[in-house]
């Protein structure tokens, strides 16, 4: 891990109005988060975690604050250029995969691949190479609604990582699976974050996968208590977890 | 995004369908009612469209080649001593009545023409010639008039205007708008046939020299006979199809028929694609989510909206192609003009990409954040 910022978040604040009813689900919030670190959000429901995530992932705008991701400053992009930044700079893994129904595994991950413009010859033997990278070479022509759950949590994945982005997204990514599908899928994305030099930032609920974080920024209130290693591993251990360290690498 | 439009497409065969209907039907409406409203109207202009004639001269106003007035047959020397002008003959269309065997009478157009000229003679002759209109009282008749007048055949005689006609020769295809029949015969007979005095015609035909400005001798034409009009053909065919246009307003109701047909189309096209977008809502907004612009989400709908289109016309051409073929007929011709098959291919596209703008409006409003709330 070098000790380039990847993303600096100062003074995020966001509020949801409701007719006269108002809440701040953002209160302030300060985060850094390094090249090649892996962090994970976690927190009761309502903390503002999905909240978050899509604000680091521009898909949300604050309502005050700055926002940094890759240096460049994304407080204040209009819609366009949060939607190019998101293409160019931002992979998701979504709770719900959001996988194209009608398209092949291959073709899934090429619409990724399509959007930044790559020629369609370029983008089949790309598709193809992310799959294998997941584990799913044997699986390119098969529809989503033809692979296991798991499997899908892959292809999500392969899609994630297409035209190469710098921080990878994960909103709840463990839970629509089995404990041990989700957990087998979050080292895999572990691992490839690590390989490839990626950013993760991964929201989730599942204590039993905490022992892959670097670090676990715990929301609270819309506002971040960041855990120490040792209270993360204490966590796991509480919650019956049995993966170490050493396992999880 | 190709792969993504056309997947999305092809795997909602019911609304592909549904589409494809709003669109092979306005396709099938525009050619046909298009195609029937020229067939038609084409009627109008028959004699002047099969006619050798490079100019038409008639009586002052005339408006209608079916409609015309007498002039002296003496003007035709001023035009013949034109140089440039090859050929100047005289010409008859009138009116006249045929007794028929069961007692009956009928309504006939009476066109009279010299034999020796080529200009103004029956066409698409399928029986019988033009070498029987040296004959007195030959006359040549349309086959499906055959009933009107009797059930003629060959060498049958009936009475046109109460002197003996025989049928020498029949036509196929040659309707009039009006839908009297026509009497294809010798100027002599012509004249004992529609009243017309002798030393009058209706018409001079006028063949010009090969490489002659046409317009130029119009002109000189209408200089020297200055009672007459002086029409180069394709002017008196577009006057003559104007005349029955304007009078009967056949236009409007062909005109609005096919904007209905377009309407329709436009609708169930519109309705598809809508219905399309909102079955894969969260589609768009993974799209979106993942870095899709809406100038891209745009291009899956218009791309759809062709695709559409495309399958569309090329169904509907060959139901059109179908329907030519097998319903067209003299009484109610359909005369698609290759210009009419590109408006209407046009017209279909135009009705897709203007139903693509329904379901863009509310894909462009979808927040992507929907896809990160469970």
């Amino acid at each position: 891990m070098d000790n380039e910022c990847v993303i600096v978040a100062k003074g995020i604040k966001k509020t949801y109005r409701s007719g006269s009813v108002q809440s701040n689900v953002l209160q302030g919030i300060d985060m850094e988060v390094m090249r090649g670190e892996c962090v994970f959000l976690v927190g009761p429901s309502g903390s503002g975690k999905t909240t978050l995530l899509s604000i680091l992932g521009c898909i949300l705008s604050p309502d005050s604050g700055e926002l940094q991701i890759m240096d460049y400053d994304v407080t204040g992009l209009n819609a366009k250029h949060q939607a190019r930044f998101r293409r160019e700079h931002v992979g998701f893994v979504f709770q719900r995969f959001h996988l194209f129904d009608g398209l092949q595994a291959w073709e899934n991950v090429r619409v990724a691949l399509d959007l930044l413009g790559y020629p369609a010859r370029l983008a089949k033997a790309e598709s193809h190479r992310l799959l294998e990278l997941v584990g799913l070479s044997d699986r390119t022509e098969y529809r989503s609604s033809q692979l296991s759950m798991g499997q899908r949590q892959r292809v999500a994945l392969a899609r994630a990582l297409a035209g190469d982005p710098d921080l990878i997204l994960a909103d709840e990514p463990t839970a629509s699976l089995d404990a041990e599908t989700g957990l087998n899928a979050m080292k895999t994305l572990n691992q490839l974050a690590k390989t490839l030099g990626k950013t993760v930032v991964v929201v989730t609920h599942d204590s039993r996968i905490f022992g892959l974080a670097d670090r676990i920024l715990n929301l609270v209130d819309g506002r971040i208590n960041e855990s120490t290693v040792e209270q993360r591993q204490k966590a796991s251990n509480l919650a019956g977890q049995t993966v170490s360290a050493a396992d999880l690498r | 995004m190709s792969l993504f439009a056309l997947k999305t497409l092809l795997n909602n065969r019911g609304k592909l369908i549904t589409a494809l209907t709003g669109v092979i039907f306005s396709l099938v409406l525009v050619n046909i009612q298009g195609g029937l409203y020229f067939g038609l109207i084409h009627k109008a202009s028959l004699l002047v469209d099969y006619c050798e004639a490079d100019i038409w001269v008639g009586r002052h106003q005339v408006e209608n080649v079916d409609l015309a007035h007498d002039i002296p047959v003496e003007w035709i020397n001023r035009i013949r001593g034109i140089p440039g002008v090859q050929d100047a003959v005289p010409y008859i269309v009138g009116s006249g009545v045929a007794s028929l065997p069961n007692g009956g009478f009928e309504p006939v157009w009476v066109i009279g023409t010299d034999p020796a000229s080529r200009m103004g003679g029956a066409w698409n002759v399928v029986e019988g010639g033009e070498k029987y209109l040296f004959r007195p009282d030959s006359i040549t008749i349309e086959r499906l008039d055959a009933r009107k007048l009797g059930y003629v055949q060959t060498n049958d005689v009936i009475e046109i205007n109460g002197r003996r006609a025989k049928v020498t020769g029949f036509t196929e295809g040659v309707m009039g708008f009006m839908t009297t029949p026509y009497i294809f015969t010798s100027l002599d007979s012509a004249h004992t046939y529609s009243g017309i005095r002798e030393g009058y015609c209706s018409y001079f035909l006028v063949k010009v020299d090969d490489g002659a400005d046409i317009d130029l001798l119009s002109d000189q034409i209408q200089e020297l006979v200055p009672s007459v009009n002086v029409y180069t053909s394709s002017e008196f065919s577009q006057l003559s199809r104007d005349y029955w246009m304007h009078r009967t307003g056949i236009g409007i109701s062909f005109g609005m028929a096919t904007v209905l047909g377009l309407l329709v189309g436009l609708l169930m096209v519109a309705q598809s694609l809508y219905a399309l977008a909102l079955d894969h809502v969260a589609d768009y907004a993974t799209l979106k989510a993942i870095g899709a612009e809406n100038g891209q989400i745009l291009r899956v709908v218009v791309l759809q909206a062709l695709v559409i289109a495309a399958i569309g016309i090329a169904i509907g051409s060959v139901i059109v192609w179908v329907a030519e073929t097998n319903f067209s007929t003299p009484l109610a011709p359909i005369d698609i003009p290759p210009l009419l098959r590109l408006a209407g291919a046009g017209l279909v596209v135009g009705i897709c990409l203007v139903a693509s703008i329904l379901p863009f409006q509310r894909l462009r409003r979808i927040d992507p954040a929907i896809v990160l709330q469970g």
